[in-house]
């Protein structure tokens, strides 16, 4: 699955800034995922462990923050939370927004030693 | 079992909702996996380092701000992609499904209809095999096989290194066939202009609401096979109107790829462009 894809790149970012700041092992992950960024976050956790094998990241802790989807109505500009990717608006019942919040696919920091 | 997915594993979590059970974080995900992966594409990255480190210690740990997009990169790829289309006038389709919706017999029908008036050039994804390629080269107009391995969807720098090796003429269509896979390659954009998501009436009608993450980043939907709606109970109007649900923006075209029945719209409308 394409958690594969995003963990090697985690692995490959995280250990670019890490090697900047001339730290040479990571312990900690902090992700930032978004409801409705298409991860699965149980299939992220697996596939960390096995991309972390061998590099700076191996044994790090990895915490996600899961961040909730907010929509924005096109039709009457309420903002909502999002209950699923088809969410009426409460406020009109239209089926037209904009996502504000839940795409998010991000490494907010690293824990490193050197 | 999968060595490398691990399906079949103990403590691996999956979910089973019954209809009206609130979904844990909108992620349902069945259980049988039965693509092989591991990704060894490489990714060259050229990286800034512009983060200011608060806490200088000389022992023990400390947090590095880092705030950076997972798949920077390949959003970066995908405008330098997006940029060169632009700079030789080239449209770029990324052409998404589900395997077996109809994309290749798409493309050999668009490619028929249309090669006497506009140039083409076509890369076809597929885990292995050049099967669709040799289709595509009948039709005499340039092509290329990018093969996967194991990845499951295709990603800007497998498109930037195709189109390397393409001498793709200005104002030509450039047209992806991605890997068929409905849910992967919504995350990975390649550069393109539109992406054309292609469901067949043979799928089920609330394929898009299953899949909501295709039909939303998507610009066009295909409606393929309608040959066939004589032997099933499947409506476009009702696949139409799940689609708007997810996607009000989407733009419509109901055809039958194999009969040519609908293709005129398709094609006027690319003519157009």
């Amino acid at each position: 699955m394409h958690e594969f894809a995003i963990a090697k790149n985690i692995v490959t970012i995280a250990e670019e800034y890490a090697r900047g700041e001339g730290k040479s092992r990571i312990t900690g992950v902090n992700l930032e995922i978004g409801a409705f960024a298409g991860v699965m976050l149980e299939t992220l956790n697996y596939a960390m462990d096995a991309c972390a094998k061998d590099t700076m990241l191996e044994g790090a802790e990895i915490h996600i923050d899961s961040i909730e989807g907010t929509g924005q109505c096109r039709d009457c500009g309420q903002v909502f939370p999002l209950e699923g990717p088809v969410s009426p608006c409460p406020a009109c019942g239209s089926f037209r927004f904009d996502i504000r919040t839940g795409r998010e696919l991000r490494i907010r920091s690293l824990i490193v030693e050197s | 079992m999968c060595d490398t997915c691990g399906c079949g594993q103990p403590g691996e979590k999956v979910t089973y909702r019954l209809p009206g059970e609130k979904a844990d974080n909108g992620h349902d995900h069945p259980h049988s996996h039965d693509h092989p992966h591991s990704h060894d594409h490489p990714h060259p990255y050229s990286h800034p380092h512009p983060h200011s480190h608060p806490h200088p210690h000389d022992h023990g740990s400390t947090e590095l701000q880092v705030g950076e997009d997972i798949l920077g990169k390949n959003n970066l790829m995908a405008e330098r992609n997006r940029g060169y289309f632009e700079a030789r006038a080239i449209t770029a389709f990324n052409l998404v499904s589900s395997p077996g919706s109809g994309k290749t017999t798409l493309l050999e029908q668009t490619i028929a209809r249309l090669k006497d008036r506009k140039p083409f050039c076509i890369i076809e994804g597929d885990q292995q095999s050049m099967l669709d390629a040799e289709r595509i080269d009948k039709t005499g107009v340039p092509v290329i096989q990018v093969n996967t391995g194991s990845a499951c969807h295709l990603d800007a720098l497998m498109i930037r290194e195709a189109v390397k090796k393409l001498d793709i003429r200005e104002e030509a269509f450039l047209m992806i066939e991605n890997v068929g896979n409905l849910i992967c390659p919504s995350l990975f954009d390649l550069g393109e202009h539109y992406r054309v998501v292609i469901v067949s009436v043979t799928e089920g009608d609330d394929k898009p609401l299953k899949y909501p993450g295709m039909f939303r980043t998507s610009h066009i939907c295909i409606i393929n096979k309608v040959d066939l709606l004589p032997h099933l109970d499947s409506d476009p109007e009702r696949i139409r109107e799940h689609a708007l649900q997810v996607n009000p923006d989407l733009r419509f075209f109901v055809l039958s790829a194999r009969t040519g029945e609908g293709m005129e719209g398709w094609t006027e409308w690319l003519e157009g462009l």
